[in-house]
């Protein structure tokens, strides 16, 4: 232990000679140092030589100077100029600071809202159809090509409600038992099911059909599927019954199609005329129209208010659209100023030199 | 210098007044010129530095915030020898063994009553000595020329070095030691070599 402690009072002896020598260590370290240099020959001659070395160097004579260092009178303008070079590399470098700090967070909104914009697109996307409009124009048959084919149906859609009185699976919607307007709220379907319809009435079928034939009584009431007899505005199953894609006689009224611009929206109503028009040719041109207007109402303030309702979603992804644009453009000038400070950063602190 | 003479010069130069600056360039050159010399090992150098030191000081004297200008143009005087020392080490001049025998301006040839023989123990010692300081650190270096050349305390060589009292002790400490160590193997050019340093 007496080793231990020695060696201890040793060490910290040694790193304490120095300032014992100029005197500085406090009565109570000198009391401390003085109790074990008297028993350690190695501190006893290290403080002597210390001393001497001391002695030595402070003996060292001053240097007379070998010349003036008086300034000129020139130099006067200098402490301005150090003083504005200093100024500027001062208010670069709070410049640097602040448009680093402004552009992470200019950036990073950008970032922020650009990552929930197209979450919010991509949601959308998987939920609704694309616009009716580029789906209708490129996919919707001519009407010549869709009045022709009337006739060819009518046969089948008779086979067919038979059919379906044995209790199979109608192939058309001859006559629907809901009335039209909660056969428009089906027809707002999710985006696969409105795409297959629109894609079916690209190419007619029975599927893609809605029955024309009766159409004043699919507003007006509720016809009953399958009747042989139905009487709907006096117009028998003997008559050919007209069908019509359900695009056509709907058009883009569907919730789901929130994204149809005015333009198809605008058009619908004449194709849907026109297709109305060239369908009840073949039967009854008079009580077919007559019995259709009612549907054509219906589907336009559908269609209308539809309409309101995409408008204002368009609004807002505009004006977020809008936002993260100005977001960029702000980050675009923060990173300009911020070179631009650097830049000024780098020239005024070579400039300045330290004292 | 009073001290209230030096806080209206130091005043009147940050206002631009080179012949103020100037009264303090003549009271501190001699202690700033030694300085760099003892650091650098070279008058011409050190010459260098001095003068840049002013000239910075000048510039840069309205960021002085009071307290002990002597401290401050020290600092500014240190800094700028080891400038000279960077410089030196990218194109290396004059050896430091060279330095001491070309010092016509050393005050060891001031006293008349030196004999010859006297004057070259005292000039090779003085060559001895300063090439053992520049085999120390620039921080100690500092520090030892700053205490046991130019007798500052403790307190003014944390001013000029802007570091800690225990930094400055610990730095004088180590200096010393090497110092010491480095004097032994010239005792037969110390002064009472026996008494001071011994056998070993």
């Amino acid at each position: 232990m007496v080793g231990l402690s020695f060696r201890r009072q040793h060490k910290w002896a040694q790193e304490n000679l120095s300032t014992f020598v100029d005197g500085r260590l406090s009565a109570k370290e000198v009391n401390r140092l003085k109790g074990h240099v008297e028993d350690c020959p190695v501190c006893q001659r290290d403080v002597a030589t210390l001393r001497a070395t001391k002695e030595l160097l402070a003996g060292l004579p001053m240097v007379a100077v070998p010349r003036s260092f008086i300034l000129p009178a020139s130099v006067a303008p200098e402490q301005n100029k150090y003083r504005r070079t200093t100024r500027m590399f001062a208010v670069m470098r709070t410049t640097t600071v602040s448009a680093a700090a402004l552009f992470l967070l200019t950036f990073a909104g950008s970032a922020y809202l650009s990552g929930s914009y197209s979450l919010s697109m991509a949601s959308r996307g998987a939920d609704t159809a694309p616009p009716v409009a580029d789906t209708t124009s490129e996919n919707e048959p001519p009407l010549q090509a869709v009045a022709p084919a009337i006739p060819d149906y009518t046969e089948d859609t008779l086979s067919t409600a038979d059919a379906t009185e044995d209790g199979k699976t109608p192939d058309v919607l001859l006559l629907d038992e809901e009335p039209v307007t909660d056969a428009l709220a089906e027809v707002a379907g999710p985006q696969a099911e409105s795409t297959v319809a629109v894609a079916e009435a690209a190419t007619p079928t029975i599927e893609g059909m809605v029955g024309a034939y009766g159409g004043g009584g699919i507003a007006t009431s509720s016809v009953t599927e399958g009747d042989a007899g139905i009487d709907v505005d006096s117009v028998s199953l003997a008559e050919p019954i007209v069908m019509l894609p359900e695009e056509i006689l709907f058009g883009s009224s569907t919730e789901s199609n929130s994204e149809t611009d005015d333009t198809s929206v605008t058009n619908q109503a004449p194709n849907l005329d026109t297709n109305i028009d060239a369908a009840t040719n073949q039967v009854e041109p008079t009580r077919v129209a007559e019995a259709i207007a009612p549907v054509t109402e219906t589907t336009r303030a559908v269609d209308l208010e539809a309409t309101n309702a995409t408008d204002d979603v368009i609004e807002q992804e505009n004006s977020s659209a809008q936002t993260i644009v100005t977001l960029r453009i702000i980050a675009g000038v923060l990173g300009g100023i911020l070179l631009i400070a650097l830049a000024g950063l780098l020239w005024f602190g070579t400039a300045r030199r330290t004292i | 210098m009073e001290n209230m003479d030096e806080q209206a010069l130091v005043a009147a130069a940050a206002e631009g007044d080179v012949d103020a600056f100037n009264d303090l360039v003549i009271e501190y050159q001699q202690l700033a010129f030694n300085v760099a010399y003892r650091i650098l090992g070279d008058p011409e150098r050190a010459s260098d530095a001095t003068q840049d030191a002013f000239l910075r000081g000048f510039r840069a004297l309205y960021q002085f915030r009071g307290g002990s200008f002597k401290a401050w143009i020290l600092r500014i005087v240190t800094n700028c020898s080891y400038d000279q020392l960077r410089a030196r080490q990218r194109k290396p001049s004059t050896p430091i063994d060279d330095l001491v025998e070309d010092d016509e301006h050393s005050t060891l040839l001031e006293d008349d009553r030196e004999s010859p023989e006297d004057w070259v123990g005292r000039s090779e010692l003085a060559a001895v000595i300063q090439r053992g300081i520049a085999k120390l650190p620039p921080e100690q270096r500092t520090v030892i020329i700053l205490s046991d050349i130019e007798g500052m305390s403790y307190e003014e060589i944390a001013d000029v070095t802007v570091v800690s009292l225990g930094t400055v002790k610990s730095r004088l400490s180590r200096a010393r030691a090497k110092m010491r160590d480095y004097l032994a193997d010239f005792r037969e050019l110390l002064p009472n070599a026996d008494r001071l340093f011994g056998d070993s």
